[in-house]
Parts: C-alpha cells; structure tokens; sequence
C-alpha cells in the first residue's frame, strides 16, 4: 500500500500519575489503520486498547493521564499538537466514537433527536437564508430557528438509516424509554451523522445480549459499506473480530505484541500471547476435556516486568525476555510480532508437545 | 413526576399557601384597604391630597379587629391587615433576591470548580470556605452599623453568607455527574467546555439545588424576619413581618392583634415553603420514593 493511512499511531506513550505512583498504561503503541478498513483491536481487560483509543481521541482525563511522546497522524495531521479548538470540531465529525454502556452514553434529560441534532448542529453548516419576508425580516434567531428544525430533521433521517422503526417517534423519546439495543442503534446514529472518516467502536455490543449484538454488528458493516467510513473495533470477543475485521493488532500490557490481517492472526498466531487467546475459546468443531488457559494475569502497569512485559506468563520465554523489549518485527507480509522467539513459536514442535502431551 | 406531587397532600398545601402568597404580593394594591404607609387625605377644599400616614390617625390607632379593620390598628392607626398585604411584597422580594443571586453565584462557582477540578477547585473552594465562616448575624451588624438599617443592606449581608453553601452542594453535583459516559459522549462528538457545563452537566445536576432553594426560601424569609425583629433590618414604619412584630410586642397585652397576625403570616409562608421543598424532593429523589 502505497497511500498514507488514515491514522498512525507512532510510538504512543500514555502514563497515568496516580496515587500508588505512574501506571504505564500505554509503552510505545504504534500501528496504522487504513481508510474504510475494519481493524480490530483484542486483549485481556486493563491492557490498554481503551486507553488508546481515547488517547487518540484526547479524552484522557489530564490529570491523572498524560501522553508522554509519540504522534497520531490522522489524514497527515498530529493531533497531539493540534490545538483544543481543532479537536473539538475533528471529534464527532470526523472521527467519532461509540461507548460501551448505551444505557449511560445518553443524556437523560434531552430527547434522542435533540441529542443527535446537537451533533450536526456542531459540525455542519445547516444555514440556509430564508426568503426575504418584508413582514418577517430575517433575524438571527429565525435562522438559528430553521437550522435547529433542519437538524432535527437530519437526526430523524439518521434514526431511519439505522434501521429504527418510526424514526419520528423515537426522535422524541427519551433515553429511559428505549431499549439497550435501541440506545445503541441511537448512538451509531449521533455517531454516525457527521459521515466519519474513523469510527472507534469500543466495545459497542458489550453490554447487549447476543442476539442484538448480531444486529448491532450487521448494521455498522452495512453502514461502513454504504459511507466508507474506516471503523476501529475495540473487543475481547475474538469471535466478532473473525466476523468483522479485515486487519487486527493484539495489546498486551500496552504494547502491541502481533498485527496483521485477520486470516493470517487467527491461522497462524505467531505470539505466544496470541496463541493462548485463541485456544482459551471453545472450538464446536473439537472435543476437548478442559479450555486452556493463560496463567497468571495482567500485570500491574506501575511495576510492569522489565524486558517483554508478557515474560512472566511465557512458556517459552528465556534470559533475553527478561531484560530486552522485544521489536515489532514483519514476520510475513501483513504480519508483524513482537517476539524474540517467534520463529521457535512457529515451527517449535517442542511447544506443540508440551501442550498436548 | 408531577403526578406524584399531585398526589401528596401536604406539598399540594405548600404549593396552594405559596401560590397564595405569590397572589397577594402581586395584587396588594387591589386587596389591601389602604396603603399602609401613606394616605389620601381629604382637605377642606374637597381635593385630595397624599400624607404620610403614621402622621395623622391618632384617633384610630391600636383598634381592635373589626370588619372595617380585619386585623386591627397599630399604634400609629394603620390598617394592619394592609401593612401584612403590603409586607408579603417585601418579604417575597428579600426571599427570592437572595435565593436567585446566592444561586446564580453557587453554580457559576461550584460548576467552575466541580468541572475543571484542580487548581481552579482549590482556590474556588477556599475562597468558599472563607465566606462559609462569617456569621450572617455578624455581617448583617456591620454592614447595619456601617452603611444603616435597610432591607437592601440585610440583603447583601444575606447574599454574601448565603452562596457558599450552594456553591459547594452544586459542585459536589457536578463532580459526580461528570465523571457520567454522556459527559464524556458530549465531548467524543466535539462539544466545548461551556456547552458540556451548561447544556450537558446543569440540567442533571440542578434537582437537589432546586429542593434547597425551595426549602431556604422559608429560612432567608425567618432571618430576614428576624433581624428586623432584633433592629437591623426594616427601617421603621416599612411594611415588614418582622418589624411589625418587633413593634407590636412591647404592645403585646394591649394589643394581641398587633403580633399575631404578622406572625401568623410569616408561620404559613415558611411553612408553605418547607412544605414545597420536602415535595419537591421526595418527586425528584427516588431512593426516598416509596
């Protein structure tokens, strides 16, 4: 690929000063995604991809958070030198981001379609000059008046687009009169309604059960396909990302330790942080007595372990793992590790063994 | 919501003496018999003419309740049921003055400091806590001493002791509701810091400032009462609950009328105020709903 990317994230660093001392969340985080791609990004609870996430949106609460280093490119501009001001209007326009609670991500007080009319009120000019009316002159509250009717009109055409039936009815609802699944719809509406270039879905089907998940999921492809809009999904369900992603990074411990198309991850994980995720989910094809796990947990990011942050939990790890971060290394075309023993991983029979046997 | 309130006797009384209060201070020239501190005075030329009232009518004064006095007379003859007419007008006036400039003061304040937190917190809130520690009495006393007895001047003395403590119930609200997801919704679809306060953090943290309102509206009505009573307030001959009582006591054998009425006056609008303020609560907190 020739062309730039969408966002690039270049050696992100993201600390957190808290009382028991700084938490490192994010250690130099760097990958790219491209435009109208799905990229997926998968981990344990607390490594960090939600961090991300909201360190590109800067909506980490400072204090505590800081970004230390890196960059963000987005359509070649470094978000992390562009003023407040820029941010606001980039934020909702052009990239967007979905919340995991849809019961919490609405404001209580305002109706759905006034919530998703705030939205296109703040990003796009909806100003149309009325007709001149000598007995009616125009003032700015009559065009401040059409405009806000306009937007309404707007989040109404959103509502219908995804797929809420009686879009003028629920235009004026309020949140608590909604389902969650109708909530969630609702806020890919609101995000939705700028036309994105990115959309940051952090883990939208979380909190709704599965059927609705199903349909939530559905909905933001078909919604991708029709605005060409690049969605980053963030996720611990491995299954979602085989269904949805075209391209996925693994975080562990705030590093990204394996990026690459999903096909080549899910045939072929090369980290041995990889392999343990996949295997720890039941396959319906095979029979097995026991689901295998990963031993021990993420670890505490203010002491992280020196060297390869995953060591501790490693079957395969030895000296250098201990003192040596390991690089981000292109292993096959689409495919990088961060890995010292990826080639032992790969093709060591011995590892194979040691599992089955 | 308001169904509930409907159905809770008591509020419904509240709401019902408030709205009455509210009725009277508003009509007071049309209820009233006569304006209690001035009168058209009938000269011998067949004109009229306006005089300060406490001046002339020696000849009525301290009458006891009657149909052409409801309440009775005072010691100057005034008609007492007008002064208490007149006086709902002042008292409505300090009440909700103060309530509305200490409110005002309190979410400008407590917002600022609740929503940006450090620096801008630490120095809104000590300065808070400085106000917080003078005594209304004692300011009222100064400033009294200092500037003279008048209402505006127990006012002020009010205002100044009377925010701190809004601002800090309304910074504790919006410390809490924005740390909520739509908080952080708002600002992922590029809202600024003032619509995030005003449009997004005010409305969902303002029901517990409202039942304060409500239920203070009774107690700045007592103080503002009370230093009157003690000689701070109303400067004398003003239309004003707690004066009238103050000057009716010395009376209070001879004249029962002269501080009853204006006590009673002062008892049903507190009460119609706490009465309101508890409904208010009870609809807007739903762990006190039963």
């Amino acid at each position: 690929m020739t062309e730039t990317p969408l966002l690039s994230i270049r050696d992100l660093k993201t600390y957190f000063y808290t009382y028991e001392g700084v938490v490192k969340a994010l250690e130099a985080t760097s990958f790219d995604i491209w435009k109208g791609e799905t990229f997926g990004l998968i981990g344990e609870t607390g490594c960090g991809k939600s961090v991300t996430a909201l360190s590109v949106m800067q909506l980490i609460p400072q204090p505590p958070g800081r970004i230390m280093s890196g960059s963000i490119l987005f359509n070649g501009v470094d978000l992390l030198k562009e003023p407040e001001k820029t941010l606001q209007q980039l934020r909702g326009c052009a990239i967007s981001m979905i919340f995991q609670e849809p019961m919490t991500a609405l404001n209580p007080v305002y109706n759905i379609g006034r919530q998703i009319a705030e939205v296109i009120l703040l990003h796009k000019d909806l100003t149309e000059v009325p007709q001149k009316n000598t007995r009616n002159p125009i003032t700015h509250r009559r065009i401040q008046r059409a405009r806000k009717k306009r937007a309404f009109e707007k989040a109404i055409e959103a509502l219908d687009m995804v797929k809420i039936s009686d879009p003028k009815k629920v235009a004026r609802q309020y949140p608590h009169e909604l389902s969650g699944g109708m909530r969630q719809r609702a806020m890919i509406a609101m995000m939705l309604a700028c036309d994105p270039d990115l959309l940051i879905a952090d883990e939208p089907t979380t909190a709704l059960d599965v059927t609705v998940q199903a349909q939530i999921l559905d909905l933001m492809k078909e919604l991708q396909h029709r605005k060409g809009t690049a969605i980053w999904l963030i996720t611990h369900n491995l299954g979602v990302i085989a269904e949805m992603c075209d391209r996925v990074g693994v975080m562990y411990a705030g590093y990204i330790v394996e990026i690459g198309k999903t096909e080549k991850i899910f045939e072929n994980p090369d980290h041995p942080y990889t392999r343990g995720l996949l295997r720890s989910i039941p396959l319906i094809m095979e029979e097995r007595q026991r689901l295998e796990i990963i031993p021990g947990s993420v670890p505490n990011l203010i002491t992280p372990p020196e060297g390869c942050r995953f060591h501790p939990r490693c079957k395969y790890q030895m000296d250098i793992c201990k003192t040596c971060a390991p690089p981000l290394v292109e292993v096959e075309p689409d495919h990088c590790v961060a890995c010292h023993r990826f080639a032992d991983v790969k093709y060591s029979v011995v590892g194979e063994e040691e599992k089955h046997g | 919501m308001l169904h509930l309130f409907r159905r809770s006797l008591l509020s419904m009384i509240g709401l019902v003496l408030i709205l009455f209060l509210i009725i009277v201070a508003l009509f007071a020239p049309l209820i009233a018999s006569e304006h209690p501190s001035y009168v058209e005075v009938q000269t011998e030329q067949g004109t009229t003419r306006v005089e300060e009232r406490w001046e002339i009518h020696f000849d009525r004064k301290l009458q006891s309740p009657s149909l052409q006095h409801l309440f009775g007379t005072d010691d100057y003859g005034r008609d007492i049921f007008s002064m208490i007419v007149y006086g709902s007008q002042t008292s409505l006036r300090i009440c909700l003055m103060v309530v509305i400039i200490s409110t005002l003061a309190g979410i400008i304040l407590g917002g600022l400091a609740g929503y940006f937190g450090g620096v801008i917190d630490e120095v809104l809130m000590r300065i808070t806590d400085v106000f917080l520690a003078i005594p209304y009495l004692i300011l009222a006393l100064a400033v009294a001493a200092a500037l003279g007895r008048s209402i505006d001047h127990i006012m002020e003395a009010m205002i100044i002791t009377w925010w701190p403590s809004y601002a800090r119930l309304f910074r504790g609200q919006v410390l809490a509701i924005r740390e909520q997801q739509y908080v952080e919704a708002a600002r992922s679809v590029g809202a600024s810091n003032s619509r995030i306060l005003f449009r997004h953090i005010l409305p969902n943290s303002i029901a517990p400032l409202i039942v304060e309102i409500t239920l203070d509206l009774g107690a700045v009505l007592l103080v503002a009462a009370g230093l009157s009573f003690i000689g701070l307030g109303a400067s004398p001959g003003t239309a004003e609950w707690g004066l009238m009582i103050s000057e009716g006591r010395t009376l209070m054998f001879h004249a029962w009328w002269y501080v009853t009425f204006p006590g009673l006056a002062i008892l049903f609008v507190v009460l119609g105020f706490n009465l309101l303020g508890d409904g208010l609560r009870d609809v807007t907190d739903p762990k006190l709903r039963r």
